[in-house]
């Protein structure tokens, strides 16, 4: 969503006339799009950064369940590897919405952001397994 | 035991030969014949090739290279300017003034600068015994940018001696497509001495550039003057997707990025539009990509079957496009030269009608009958 509006944003600073109705198209539509590339980057980038984080709690801290902002940090870590590890590919930004530096710092905000909700969602999900 | 006849063996086998004629004879008539015979090798990068009236070809190496070729003989001629070789830069695009007998004038494209601040320019110099001479830097685009991609830089002289440029939109710089005050994006118009035409469609525009002829463009990688339909026409890259051919007029817009057929490579969209007031539709629209990398309106001797026709060399399809013309309108198209297997990068109409070739592998093909 993060990426759409800020690509919108920039065609609107054009003068293009976005209307909401096409604005929820176009987060839909990039939602599908993004999901089988950067979606994928993502959810690995997520799986290590997460699974680092686990282990070094269990190993190191001795504790083994870490807080929800330590998720948060992992997923914003995540995000922001991920963008920068693409850009020396072809010396350009992938993806469009992270080309200025408020859209990048966005974009990590979202990795936060996921990392946090899954953070406190995190033991539900662990409890609601063990019943099972 | 079940005894077959002579008739029930052969027929149906028969029939399923007439049959596969029936469809490959069409697709053989389509495809003309054609000699293949390679000029050169092991050139870095050839980008593109200009003839002089010698017949010797000049070719650019966008490592930074300019070679003259004669009867197999590749020779490097000095002086070339500091091309900034990376990504997609390097020395692009080499025409020849169109009264190249009487002044001498050759006129290059190539981008130069750092990963941080690089633009495409356009130079002209005189080709004295094996070296490059009283040297014009002529235009440089502006903004300069830090991407080492989308620098255009095809050059088409006008019947009036004014040129062309096409400039690319740097990639990350997509919206400059549209900014009038960037040079970034556009194709622009230029006297042969690099001032700008007192007829140039924005001047009257106080917050355009003067250089602009038309607006709106992503990575224009052919730009020729058709002779006999007086317009000009180029192809561009699209991104996923939205490769086009236009006719390009003055004062024209032709959508970048606000429409497009294409995606983003990332799977995203670029913009929600195929359609805007006041932005051009593509007269062809390749979707999915074919990746068009130079083009030419076909006059020659030897194939008159191309008549008039558009050819355009293609990276990712690696063939030769033959966009058949009915007056100004496209009409079928058909793939060539698919055997070779290569990037064909560009094509140049030579004097005696044969096309010349470039491929990504280093080659200079000749294709005659």
């Amino acid at each position: 969503m993060s990426h759409t509006l800020f690509v919108l944003h920039e065609l609107a600073e054009l003068g293009i006339s976005i209307t909401t109705s096409i604005r929820i198209q176009a987060i839909l539509d990039d939602i599908a799009g993004l999901m089988p590339a950067y979606g994928a980057v993502i959810a690995i980038g997520l799986l290590i950064a997460f699974s680092v984080l686990k282990l070094i709690s269990k190993k190191l801290a001795k504790q083994p369940d870490p807080s929800w902002m330590w998720w948060g940090l992992a997923g914003g870590f995540t995000l922001c590897s991920a963008l920068l590890l693409m850009q020396p590919l072809l010396d350009i930004t992938l993806i469009a919405g992270a080309r200025s530096d408020f859209g990048f710092a966005m974009q990590c905000l979202s990795g936060v952001c996921g990392g946090i909700v899954y953070g406190i969602l995190r033991p539900t999900i662990s409890q609601a397994g063990e019943h099972e | 035991m079940r005894h077959v006849t002579f008739k029930q063996a052969v027929f149906p086998q028969s029939l399923f030969v007439l049959l596969l004629l029936l469809l490959v004879q069409p697709l053989r008539a389509d495809q003309p014949e054609f000699k293949v015979d390679e000029v050169a090798n092991e050139l870095s990068h050839p980008w593109s090739l200009a003839e002089l009236p010698d017949g010797q070809l000049l070719v650019t190496e966008r490592s930074g290279e300019l070679k003259r070729i004669s009867k197999g003989q590749v020779q490097t001629i000095e002086d070339v300017p500091e091309v900034y070789f990376a990504g997609q830069g390097g020395l692009l695009d080499i025409k020849l003034h169109p009264q190249f007998a009487q002044n001498g004038w050759i006129y290059l494209s190539y981008a130069h600068g750092t990963l941080s601040d690089n633009a495409l320019s356009l130079m002209r110099a005189k080709l004295n015994n094996n070296a490059l001479t009283e040297q014009q830097i002529l235009f440089t685009a502006a903004p300069s940018k830090d991407t080492p991609v989308h620098y255009a830089g095809r050059i088409a002289f006008m019947p009036d001696n004014t040129l062309l440029l096409a400039i690319g939109d740097g990639f990350d710089y997509r919206e400059h497509a549209q900014k009038k005050d960037s040079l970034l994006g556009k194709i622009i118009r230029l006297n042969d001495d690099g001032s700008i035409p007192s007829d140039n469609p924005y001047l009257s525009d106080t917050e355009a550039r003067g250089e602009l002829y038309s607006i709106g463009h992503r990575n224009p990688q052919g730009l020729v003057y058709d002779k006999q339909r007086n317009i000009v026409l180029s192809n561009e890259h699209g991104p996923a997707g939205g490769d086009e051919i236009n006719i390009i007029q003055p004062g024209k817009n032709y959508g970048w990025p606000v429409i497009t057929y294409g995606r983003d490579y990332s799977g995203a969209s670029i913009t929600p539009f195929t359609e805007y007031p006041g932005m051009e539709q593509p007269l062809v629209n390749w979707t999915p990509s074919i990746a068009p990398s130079s083009m030419v309106v076909y006059y020659g001797d030897m194939f008159p079957e191309f008549h008039g026709d558009l050819l355009n060399t293609t990276l990712k399809n690696r063939e030769l496009r033959w966009v058949h013309m009915e007056n100004n309108k496209p009409g079928k198209e058909t793939s060539l030269l698919k055997h070779l297997k290569e990037r064909l990068r560009h094509i140049e109409v030579a004097k005696d009608g044969s096309l010349y070739l470039l491929t990504d592998s280093g080659k200079v093909l000749r294709v005659h009958r």
